[in-house]
């Protein structure tokens, strides 16, 4: 096992996949970006150097490692070309069918010591494991987002996950300037499952009162400034955006059975259905310009 | 009833953060209080009638009032506003008890266990709207921040911090991770101010009990049942900071009081 990871595969160039091969590349590993098709590495190769631009700006990378930072990133289409990666970090969409048929895929092309982890947020990281001959060395590595601001990194151990595994993973967090926290694989590990009551319980309060907007900006205020909560579940909802904290709450309810606690309310549903999304469509629970 | 002749009763256990903190807020604004600990025993002798009322007992308010002796109703001016902390109580239920169920504000005041000056007030259905704007102005005399919020089981911040506190030990018992990092991920992942066990810690965990029965009472509903980590930890005692031990420990130089 070879904690130190010298080449780093990531699978997928959005918005995860982008922060944590630009990370990975400022700490110095070489990086391999693979996705599917060409146009979406250029959109990454052009949001990395974006981010990097602004890192030199803010003081926080010395100007004349900008260029060898982004020359640590190489691009690439091909599954091959991560054979010879010692970690590979997958970030395709959240589809189970889909990450099962890459960890597969993967299993068959990666040198045998190699690590695979998933950024994914609430899939079952045994699953994948069990996608793979090699379930010992699969395991979670969840980012926040914007990865190269948040310092959390939930590391995920899989029914079958080794002890070498996790410990290798938390190394690699804490390489990256990041505080990586050990979860069990259980349905939104320990942030997307903690955190459900503070939009369940705000929605079911805004639907015990008629829904009234004024609620809303009540609700949100209590947080804040009784709270001390940085944003109120409102306006938190509409950064997220409300469809992607609805499939959030979907997902760990009904992979707890339709346990009660984590219910989704139809306020969500209906916002999501009339297509006020938040933030990112300039209407949720507030409007935006 | 002038704003400057008010002379307050706070109706609470010394050993309880909040009840010093109320009384402590009152004291800096030069505002008259006495503390009533035993409602079995006759009042503070007073010469001045009281004007305001705090009930800072979380469980079952009524209590204390049932007990009440007619000598505490004698010193109470006729005018005397009735606060009530309601994590556990409905304000309309609180009032629906009392001869004058007019005077009744309900209030939660959990952010006063981690020094936040922001109260949720909420009036009562029999509640008359000059009684809300004199909670308002009394909060605003002793230099706390009053929001009035709808009338639901457990006002807002206990509401939803009692169960984020619940998911957190619900997560702690079945063993997802630890409680450092159970703490760790809710702070540095979603930005909360601290994390749900050392927050419950801070509040008191029968403090949160009481929040989550009420809610169940409330709505019939197992999603406010507690865990039964939680239960367990209120039956042996172990509270939170006020007790040295809760999902944390806590050095008695760390204590609050």
């Amino acid at each position: 096992m070879n904690p130190s990871f010298n080449t780093i595969g990531i699978l997928g160039s959005g918005t995860m996949g982008a922060g944590i091969a630009q990370i990975s590349a400022q700490n110095g590993a070489s990086v391999v970006l693979y996705d599917i098709e060409q146009r979406f590495l250029d959109t990454a190769t052009a949001r990395i150097r974006e981010s990097l631009q602004k890192a030199v700006e803010k003081g926080k990378l010395p100007a004349e490692d900008l260029e060898p930072t982004c020359a640590r990133i190489s691009y690439s289409t091909r599954l091959e070309d991560l054979q010879d990666c010692d970690l590979i970090i997958e970030a395709v969409p959240e589809d189970m069918a889909l990450k099962k048929r890459i960890f597969g895929e993967l299993d068959g092309i990666c040198k045998p010591e190699t690590i695979l982890a998933s950024n994914t947020s609430s899939l079952s990281i045994t699953a994948l494991g069990g996608a793979t001959q090699r379930p010992q060395q699969v395991a979670g590595l969840h980012f926040f987002n914007p990865v190269p601001l948040m310092r959390l990194v939930e590391v995920i151990r899989g029914q079958r996950t080794s002890e070498e595994t996790v410990q290798a993973l938390q190394q690699f967090a804490k390489a990256l300037g990041k505080t990586p926290v050990i979860a069990q694989d259980t349905p939104g590990f320990i942030v997307n499952r903690v955190a459900r009551p503070f939009y369940g319980e705000a929605l079911k309060i805004l639907g015990e009162n008629a829904g009234s907007p004024e609620v809303i900006r009540t609700i949100d205020t209590v947080m804040r400034e009784a709270g001390g909560f940085r944003m109120g579940p409102f306006e938190l909802m509409d950064l997220i955006g409300i469809d992607v904290n609805y499939a959030v709450t979907q997902s760990v309810w009904n992979a707890y059975f339709q346990c009660s606690r984590y219910r989704p309310h139809p306020i969500q549903r209906k916002m999501v259905e009339a297509g006020l999304l938040g933030k990112k469509s300039q209407e949720g629970f507030y409007k935006y310009e | 009833m002038s704003l400057d002749t008010d002379h307050v009763l706070i109706l609470g256990d010394p050993a309880d953060p909040m009840v010093i903190q109320w009384r402590d807020y009152c004291v800096a604004a030069d505002v008259t209080v006495d503390l009533y600990i035993d409602p079995e025993q006759p009042p503070p002798p007073t010469d001045t009638p009281y004007t305001v009322l705090i009930n800072t007992h979380v469980e079952i308010p009524f209590f204390y009032l049932q007990h009440l002796s007619d000598s505490i109703y004698e010193a109470l001016d006729d005018d005397c506003l009735f606060l009530t902390n309601c994590l556990s109580e409905m304000p309309t239920t609180t009032a629906s008890e009392l001869d004058d169920d007019y005077c009744v504000v309900g209030f939660s005041a959990i952010g006063l266990y981690t020094g936040n000056r922001v109260i949720e007030i909420a009036r009562a259905i029999q509640t008359k709207p000059v009684y809300v704007q004199r909670a308002l102005d009394f909060l605003s005399r002793i230099g706390l921040q009053g929001i009035e919020v709808p009338e639901v089981p457990g006002l807002i911040l206990g509401r939803i911090v009692a169960m984020l506190v619940n998911e957190a030990a619900s997560a702690l018992m079945e063993g997802v991770a630890t409680p450092e990092d159970i703490d760790t991920a809710m702070q540095l992942g979603t930005n909360y101010p601290r994390g749900p066990l050392a927050w419950g810690d801070y509040i008191g965990l029968d403090v949160v009990l009481a929040t989550l029965n009420h809610l169940q009472d409330e709505f019939g509903e197992d999603r406010y049942s507690a865990v039964t980590l939680l239960t367990r930890m209120v039956d042996a005692g172990k509270l939170g900071r006020k007790t040295g031990e809760g999902f944390f420990s806590y050095h008695p130089e760390t204590l609050l009081r």
